[in-house]
């Protein structure tokens, strides 16, 4: 009250002088508000980010930079890690297990993943038709999906077992001796491709079918006015116009082979001799079998670099796909 | 499609039948063969294996006796719990870390955006089956080794799933948004009162997917979790065929159950699980 008072009795030109600091004040608490709040608005976007970020540096970042830095080190007498260089990796390329590990990984993969990708075509194309009985079996096809690598080992490898596995039953109905299946260095590679297309095919027809849905009926119309056939309706409208889900699915299905490991580490532990040590068994065996860190990290700094190159080659040819998809609606906008 | 069938000729068309019957034939097969096998008793499971007859897939006498060993003696319910609490946590915190990271790579520009988005695309693309040594070392600095967190943290924050959210959210319009920030609702408000409702498509499909990468991951809980209860029920399977090698009936149990479990999940949400697996790998 009494401050209201002294204020009522000061004079005209203190009141104006006074009104004047109070509203430079009131400006000054806006602006430090408003800075303050448009930080807060910049910060925003990060702060929605910061928990999967923070996630993805701890469980995959640092990892990945673990294990390329532990692989220029090596555990020495003591227990301690000594830096040596290249010496893990020059060892590797001398180790005989190694280099036939690499020429394993390379096999399977070059095969599996090509005839995974074509059978995953086919049973796509036969499937992409709407008709009840199409619509029930592909239901069905698709179980294999719902089943992971371990379960699916397992059931095969019951299955194929050389003495009493009903594989074996099923082929002497048709004249054929029994195969020694996993327990032969010949066929125990074959065996897990096997198993990995028992799953994959069904899973990567997903994909495709998906593409193949989402094809225009419009195409096929006009190439039947034009007079194809079967092949040249597949090799000039559906495989150009899938050719996105296929680069997708094979470069995913390189990578998924690359590091196959789930029946090898079942059923085979990587023999009969060496036979199916794949790379990634290898790794595993250098860390838990025999506390070689050092080599283990070498062998997946190099499943690592394998990978970028793979990754590389997919934003490659992702950018192509772009480039020419802008060119092409390019194209169309001319004719019109 | 109609008037492509019609051209297919009759002949043609039993083969096409025949080829698809096989197909048939060779997914169901093991699963079949596996529940027969798993509702035999012990002396029967190697008895009708050879010469190839009826009852190599149908049991003379059907009996639950592998089922009830599977889960008194091989205590299997345990690790089919653990498999849940860790296939739930890692759904639900999956959906709050992805949804928020895809919300802002859909809905806002700001410095880093590009290189931020392509570290999240590459982190996907890194298998977990590669960093798997080096991650027990990071959970072992980090005192996780044998606790459901070493389980459930790596798999949350996945960039694939973030890469799903952001294409849905890019569809979701400004002006949504806009109102809702001049009726005074502030960031995480309009993300979970306006946003979050109306994508549940989205987030039922990027759930599955968790789901499934996490029920079927085999290679990191058997790393990260060594003692006994803890075990997952890929690990507890690996360690029938690995240890019992002899209980067919109970191993084939065991891979029944662990294919009912998630075939029960996904087959109502299949029309989800797949239209998820499309988005996410086909729209670049």
């Amino acid at each position: 009250m009494e401050r209201k008072d002294a204020a009522e009795r000061t004079s005209p030109a203190a009141d104006r002088y006074l009104e004047y600091r109070r509203n430079r004040f009131m400006n000054q608490i806006q602006s430090v508000n408003i800075n303050y709040r448009r930080l807060r608005e910049k910060l925003v976007p990060y702060a929605f980010l910061s928990s999967s970020f923070i996630l993805i540096i701890l469980f995959k970042g640092y990892p990945i930079a673990y294990s390329v830095v532990g692989s220029f080190f090596r555990r020495v007498a003591g227990g301690v890690n000594a830096f040596v260089g290249f010496e893990n990796y020059l060892w590797l390329f001398r180790d005989p297990d190694f280099l036939n590990s690499i020429l394993m990984t390379v096999k399977f993969t070059f095969i599996v993943t090509p005839l995974q990708i074509v059978l995953a075509v086919f049973v796509a194309l036969l499937f992409n038709r709407n008709h009840l009985f199409v619509r029930v079996s592909r239901t069905i096809v698709y179980i294999p999906v719902a089943i992971n690598m371990v379960v699916a080992s397992t059931v095969w490898n019951l299955m194929l077992n050389p003495s009493s596995g009903v594989i074996n039953s099923i082929l002497n109905v048709f004249g054929i001796s029994s195969q020694p299946f996993l327990t032969s260095s010949n066929q125990a590679m074959y065996v897990i491709m096997l198993i990995c297309c028992w799953k994959g095919v069904a899973y990567w027809m997903m994909f495709l079918l998906a593409g193949l849905q989402s094809i225009d009926g419009s195409f096929y119309e006009a190439g039947r006015i034009d007079g194809t056939n079967f092949f040249s309706e597949l090799f000039l409208i559906t495989l150009p116009m899938l050719k996105n889900s296929l680069v997708f699915v094979t470069i995913s299905d390189t990578m998924i082979n690359l590091f196959m490991f789930v029946p090898v580490y079942l059923l085979t532990g990587g023999g009969p001799q060496g036979s199916t040590n794949v790379l990634m068994f290898e790794a595993y065996r250098s860390a838990f079998k025999y506390s070689n860190y050092g080599r283990s990290y070498a062998i997946i700094t190099i499943l690592l670099f394998i990978s970028l190159l793979v990754i590389g080659l997919q934003f490659r040819v992702m950018r192509e796909r772009g480039a020419s998809a802008a060119k092409e609606s390019r194209n169309k906008g001319d004719a019109r | 499609m109609i008037e492509r069938k019609s051209r297919l000729t009759p002949a043609l068309n039993v083969l096409y039948v025949l080829v698809i019957l096989a197909i048939i034939v060779f997914s169901v097969l093991p699963i079949l063969f596996a529940l027969g096998s798993s509702l035999r008793n012990d002396e029967e499971i190697f008895h009708y294996a050879a010469p190839l007859s009826v009852h190599t897939f149908i049991p003379k006498i059907f009996t639950g006796e592998a089922y009830r060993s599977l889960f008194s003696e091989h205590r299997f319910w345990l690790p089919i719990l653990n498999s849940f609490i860790v296939t739930a946590a890692t759904v639900a915190l999956g959906f709050f870390v992805n949804a928020m990271a895809g919300y802002a790579f859909a809905k806002y520009r700001f410095p880093g955006r590009n290189v931020l988005f392509v570290i999240y695309l590459f982190s996907f693309m890194i298998p977990f089956e590669m960093i798997a040594v080096p991650l027990y070392k990071t959970a072992e600095s980090l005192h996780l080794i044998d606790t459901y967190a070493a389980l459930v943290l790596p798999m949350v924050a996945n960039g694939m799933i973030v890469f799903l959210y952001r294409q849905f959210f890019l569809d979701v319009p400004d002006s949504l948004l806009e109102a809702a920030k001049i009726d005074g609702a502030g960031h995480t408000r309009t993300f979970f009162q306006i946003v979050v409702p109306i994508s549940k498509p989205v987030i039922i499909s990027a759930g599955l997917m968790l789901f499934v990468k996490q029920w079927d991951a085999f290679l990191w809980p058997l790393l990260a979790a060594t003692r006994r209860s803890m075990k997952v029920i890929q690990v507890a399977i690996s360690e029938f065929t690995l240890e019992f090698t002899v209980l067919w009936n109970v191993i084939f149990a065991a891979t029944v159950v662990a294919i009912l479990i998630p075939t029960c999940i996904l087959l109502p949400l299949q029309k989800y699980y797949i239209k998820g697996a499309a988005a996410s790998g086909i729209k670049e």
